[in-house]
């Protein structure tokens, strides 16, 4: 983007009145360009990595895949886009989820619309974006997250590499006797290894290891599906 | 670094302050029993008010550069400096921390 080229800006918002309201105030503005509206968030991902708009306008309750879940997405995608998500009222729940999927503001639909068209440009630069007087709020429950990940994180390094093993095939899906054949080891082994898994990572139920270990990034659960052959058995 | 920001001692914001949000400045923080005012920015009060006691420096340069791009070097020399600036201004005292913090 050159200095005299204008910001080029994607909305997305399932509402149209709310796209038409927002890209009415835009393009008065003279210095942006729209280049697409949409109302989904797949949508709202698959447009940005195809034209590549400077800014993304997110509305956060977006159907299909959320305002952050999309907001994510394209930050996966490696686009450059800058995101802001568009929120019915600001709260540190919703101004969290933002800056955690990667955001680089969040305000509220409650504003006015010079501020949402001057924070866009602030964002288009690279500027965080927060509503007023929410920057103590949000930097304290950053600080409790990461204090409560790094209590988990802490269980989680208690595992020894072979119970690393076993819930990595409990995310994906095996069973004891599934975990026993995959590892070479017996069932009642396979049982050992999975209490004490569950002791180390202080939860009641290989449910909740799971959960535990997909929340907290530890395993992804996409791959390392069992063989049909041993789900079988 | 001098004693206040030196490890195992901890900020926290002293009592008895009485805050007037300001509109695109952020905040004027009175001491009644000083008889003296405080302009802080926005962010001068969201470090103040994460002076709790509790809560590291370093844990505040950490949710800091969460939220900004800055570079953690250039966070901590700017949140020390803002932590000196409250301490100098008895907005801030130290103490030691304990075992557990958390």
């Amino acid at each position: 983007m050159t200095s005299d080229a204008p910001t080029r800006v994607l909305l997305a918002d399932p509402l149209h009145l709310v796209r038409e309201t927002l890209a009415g105030a835009l393009r008065d503005d003279g210095a942006i360009e729209i280049v697409g509206e949409v109302s989904a968030g797949r949508e709202a991902v698959r447009t940005t990595v195809r034209l590549r708009p400077d800014v993304a306008v997110l509305r956060a309750a977006l159907p299909g895949l959320s305002g952050p879940d999309a907001c994510r997405a394209i930050g996966q995608a490696g686009v450059g886009t800058q995101v802001i998500i568009v929120d019915d009222a600001a709260t540190i729940e919703g101004a969290l989820a933002a800056v955690e999927a990667g955001a680089t503001g969040y305000v509220a639909l409650d504003g006015d619309l010079d501020g949402f068209v001057e924070d866009l440009h602030r964002a288009a630069g690279g500027e965080t974006i927060l509503p007023p007087r929410m920057l103590g709020r949000l930097l304290r429950r950053l600080i409790i997250v990461r204090r409560q990940r790094s209590r988990m994180l802490e269980r989680y390094l208690r595992l020894t590499p072979r119970e690393r093993e076993v819930l990595t095939l409990l995310v994906s899906g095996c069973d004891q006797d599934t975990v026993a054949t995959r590892l070479v080891i017996s069932p009642e082994t396979a049982r050992s290894h999975i209490q004490s898994v569950l002791t180390k990572l202080e939860v009641g139920s290989r449910h909740e290891a799971v959960a535990l270990a997909v929340h907290q990034g530890w395993v992804d659960p996409a791959p390392a599906m069992p063989d049909a052959e041993e789900v079988g058995r | 670094m001098n004693v206040e920001t030196a490890p195992g001692r901890l900020p926290r914001r002293v009592d008895d302050v009485d805050i007037e949000v300001v509109d695109s400045v952020g905040a004027v923080l009175h001491r009644p029993d000083a008889g003296s005012a405080y302009e802080l920015n926005e962010t001068a009060l969201a470090l103040w008010e994460l002076c709790d006691g509790r809560t590291t420096p370093e844990e505040m340069v950490s949710s800091v550069c969460a939220l900004f791009d800055i570079h953690p070097a250039a966070a901590r020399r700017d949140i020390d400096r803002t932590l000196h600036e409250l301490t100098d201004a008895a907005l801030v005292t130290w103490r030691p921390a304990r075992t557990e913090t958390r």
